[in-house]
């Protein structure tokens, strides 16, 4: 894979607050990234910095090995959907999707065939002469869409383009933008502080807090191996419990000796425990390597929540059988869902 | 309240409002010179707006001072108020403390300060001494009518037009000053009435024998050289542009509705 | 994004210069005694503020401020009214020609409309044919009247902008838990209308007190305001020096009524 964009040793400050200090990252030609974190990480800051809207204090973004961090916004061969969509109420569906054509004086002709074009693949080529406001709320994400990519981009920023949407219409719009991505071939940068989001869209989520890259990598080494305590909290539910390792793959924890799968620790080292709720098994008490009690319950469809008491601590299990409150359950987990995670001695929790 | 009451207070509040514009109706059809007699209905003080000189002087030098007031200063106002609505609220805040100080400012003292700066700076009292005063009580007006639909406007709206191609003064032109178009002809507007029906700041700022309506009449007021002339084109322009406000505002399909939504 | 827009430095520097350093002068003007601005036979002295206290000049204070405030009250008591009957019209089309209606009289020529109560107010006018006379020249009620007359529109839109601003549902809101109309009135419209309240007493009363053609018109010279005091000093006296400090004294008043509305004032549009 080809690297097309480079972020070199960017710093920006807003007055004297240190949003990114020296932050690094590169983005793959055809690559899908999304940046995730709570807001204030940084992640609109830094796609606010490819886009050209924002100059950072230092460092250089360099595109296709050029480094492009003196061009305006108007000059970068990337295109942006903003969070509100930024649709320029004075002018109708067609005229909005134009603008960017005829500001690269293309002939009238190309104008409408491009036009035309990227109406059909956001599904609206019906609305091309509607006024802005006279558009849902999901019409008009398609249309900024469709302004977008009919520039061409070779990168396309997407800020959290998603948030205005309910539910059911997120998901779906979801599910178009993976696929017009695949289709067009082209990079998408997408923040979001939506954890689910990241993981169902992206080739790579780069998991940021406090403007310091915590993770990246797939969804699926973002959500199995969390690389720290904040990265287990913030993508999906996770169970921390302290533990130590022993050595041969063992671990101690809860009073209890567990099997597991990492390696990387030395004999006797203090170590944080990662159990997702949905991987421990509920199991008869006698077979049982923990017992709680169950403190509460939610019924969630597919499964129950409970919170279980172990041992004065309060721990998330997700379950299909049904308890009640005040019962006792008996839990194992198997050796490849036990996760074990470096202490940090920086993080307070 | 009570419908009748309710039509009682607005009937009240605008006979307060046209009582005296009545009387100096009335009085541009009064053969008499003299204001507290009737002798006869005329209309040759209708004729008599373009026969008497110094009049005639005095009102073409009001609309060139409106026109120019408003021209620059609307101009000039809409950019301000661009540059302002990018600042953080705090410095907004003071901004708009300074640029409201002029607008609420007594006209009197506003006149003195301008006389005593412009002849301080050694500036030749006339036309342009009076100009510049309209254009420095005319932008503070446009600055506060703009900024609110600046703030109306997608926080993005600049950046999406750079993103797609625009320069800096294209985005200006293609997608901000479209967005703020209302606000814009509402500041100009309010400008040029500021500017148009100024006495005390251009009583203060003038000179050379330049003379605006207001300034001719107050210079004339109980003097021989007075001419009802003055009565009879006041009344023109305050009922024309009555009958035009109306007029338009029944012919329009109901824009005033559209305008709310944004 | 890089700046290009150099108005707002270009802006500041304006007012500064029309605005601050004038004021700087006056207050420098007010320990002197001088004539006109001539700095060449200016002699320092504090006599302006012996001036100041002046029981001459008392009844114009007094009258500045009575008169202006019960004009800018009366106001108030009609404006406000009459901008929640418009904020409330149904229909778009009276709305618009009622508010056209209100702006116009601005339109006509504020001298003219002053002479014109000033023909009314004559014991001896055009209304003596039909068997009317006022004897009001020379009376604080023609003053008021005039006061009233010239700056009721100044009341009226300041309070219709902040009356439009209320959303209907906020209402909804009070009448759902149990507000009555009138408590509604009280406890919603009216404090959130407050800061049009603020800016239309501040742009009523500050004129009044302060246009000199008015009271010179309806008092027959009887009755002088601040503005009269004023504008006789730098027009006809050229003592600058007790004309400034007056004008210290009201730009400082002005300073601070500015900065209140300014901070109730979030949106700063009320002023209009």
């Amino acid at each position: 894979m080809k690297k097309l964009i480079e972020l070199k040793n960017i710093s920006k400050a807003f007055d004297e607050n240190q949003i990114l200090e020296d932050f690094n990252l590169y983005i793959n030609e055809n690559e899908f990234i999304t940046l995730v974190g709570p807001s204030g990480c940084g992640k609109t800051t830094l796609l606010r910095i490819i886009g050209g809207f924002e100059s950072a204090d230092s460092g250089q973004v360099i595109f296709n090995n050029k480094d492009i961090s003196l061009l305006d916004a108007n000059e970068r061969p990337i295109n942006t959907i903003f969070q509100k969509y930024a649709l320029f109420p004075h002018l109708n569906v067609y005229d909005n999707i134009a603008f960017g054509l005829k500001m690269k004086k293309k002939t009238k002709e190309e104008i409408d065939e491009l036009v035309n074009w990227s109406l059909k693949l956001v599904n609206l080529e019906k609305m091309k002469t509607r006024s802005i406001d006279r558009l849902s709320g999901g019409q008009q994400q398609r249309i900024a869409i469709a302004r977008a990519i009919v520039n061409k981009p070779k990168v396309l920023l997407l800020d959290e383009p998603l948030g205005a949407l309910d539910l059911k219409l997120r998901q779906n719009m979801q599910y178009e933008l993976k696929e017009l991505q695949q289709d067009l071939g082209i990079t998408f940068i997408y923040v979001t502080h939506d954890q689910e989001e990241a993981l169902s869209m992206s080739d790579t989520v780069v998991v940021l807090n406090d403007g310091i890259i915590q993770q990246i990598g797939t969804p699926e080494d973002i959500y199995n191996e969390p690389k720290n305590r904040f990265v287990a909290n913030f993508i999906g539910e996770s169970n921390i419990i302290k533990g130590r390792y022993l050595g041969n793959k063992l671990v101690e924890f809860e009073n209890t000796i567990f099997e597991c799968v990492d390696t990387n620790f030395v004999v006797d080292e203090p170590c944080d425990v990662v159990i997702r709720p949905e991987d421990f098994d509920v199991v008869p008490l006698k077979q049982a390597k923990l017992t709680g009690i169950i403190t509460d319950k939610v019924f969630k469809g597919v499964h129950y929540e409970f919170c279980i008491d172990i041992n004065e601590k309060e721990y998330i299990v997700h379950a299909y059988e049904d308890k009640e409150i005040g019962d006792q359950i008996g839990l194992s987990v198997d050796p490849f869902e036990i996760h074990l995670m470096k202490v940090n001695e920086n993080e307070n929790t | 309240m009570k419908k009748s009451s309710k039509v009682l207070l607005v009937i009240l509040a605008l006979a307060v409002l046209y009582i005296p514009i009545l009387i100096i109706c009335f009085l541009s059809f009064n053969d008499s010179l003299r204001p507290y007699e009737f002798s006869g209905f005329t209309l040759k003080w209708y004729s008599e707006i373009f026969a008497e000189k110094t009049l005639y002087e005095a009102i073409i030098n009001s609309w060139i001072i409106a026109l120019f007031a408003t021209a620059i200063s609307t101009i000039c106002g809409t950019f301000i108020a661009i540059r302002i609505s990018k600042l953080k609220q705090k410095h907004r805040q003071t901004v708009m403390f300074l640029n409201n100080l002029p607008i609420v400012n007594a006209d009197i003292v506003t006149g003195i300060s301008l006389m005593i700066i412009f002849s301080i700076l050694g500036l030749h009292f006339g036309k342009y001494t009076m100009l510049l005063a309209h254009i420095f009580f005319c932008i503070p007006f446009v600055v506060l009518s703009v900024l609110p639909r600046l703030k109306m406007m997608d926080e993005n709206s600049y950046d999406a037009a750079r993103d797609l191609g625009c320069t800096h003064l294209q985005a200006v032109f293609k997608v901000i000053i479209p967005a703020i178009k209302v606000g814009i002809i509402s500041g100009a507007l309010i400008a040029f009435t500021m500017s148009i029906d100024d006495f005390i700041i251009s009583y203060y700022t003038t000179g050379d024998g330049f003379s605006n309506f207001s300034t001719w009449i107050y210079s004339r007021l109980n003097r021989r050289s007075f001419s009802p002339a003055a009565y009879a084109y006041n009344t023109i322009i305050t009922f024309g542009l009555l009958i035009i406000l109306i007029y338009i505002n029944l012919n329009s399909k109901g824009d005033n509705k559209h305008e709310k939504k944004h | 994004m890089k700046t290009r827009n150099i108005s707002l430095p270009l802006y500041l520097i304006w007012l500064f210069v029309l605005v601050f350093i004038p004021f700087l002068i006056m207050l420098f003007l007010s320990f002197t005694k001088t004539r006109g601005l001539d700095f060449s036979h200016l002699v320092f002295s504090l006599d302006n503020f012996k001036d100041i206290l002046d029981p001459i000049y008392f009844d114009a204070y007094v009258n500045s401020i009575v008169l202006s405030a019960i004009a800018s009250l009366l106001c108030l008591l009609i404006g406000y009214p009459v901008a929640y009957i418009l904020t409330n019209l149904k229909s778009n089309k009276l709305k618009n020609i009622l508010l056209a209606m209100f702006i116009l009289p601005m339109w006509s020529n504020m001298l003219l409309r002053i002479i014109g109560w000033e023909i009314l107010f004559n014991p001896h006018s055009i209304l003596n044919s039909i068997g009317i006379s006022f004897d009001l020249i020379g009376s604080p009620l023609a003053i008021i009247i005039g006061m009233v007359s010239t700056y009721l529109p100044l009341m009226i839109f300041p309070i219709y902008t902040s009356l439009n601003k209320l959303e209907s549902s906020l209402l909804e809101a009070s009448y759902d838990l149990g507000a009555s109309k009138f408590q509604t009135f009280k406890s919603v419209i009216l404090p959130l209308s407050l800061p049009g309240i603020y800016s239309g007493l501040t742009m009523t009363f500050l004129p009044s007190a302060t246009n000199f053609a008015l009271p010179e018109r309806l008092s027959g010279g009887n009755i002088n305001l601040l503005g009269n005091i004023i504008n006789s000093n730098f027009g006809k006296s050229f003592n600058y020096g007790f004309g400034s400090l007056l004008s210290v004294i009201l730009i400082s008043v002005i300073f601070v009524l500015v900065f209140f509305i300014n901070r109730k004032d979030k949106d700063g549009d009320l002023l209009l």
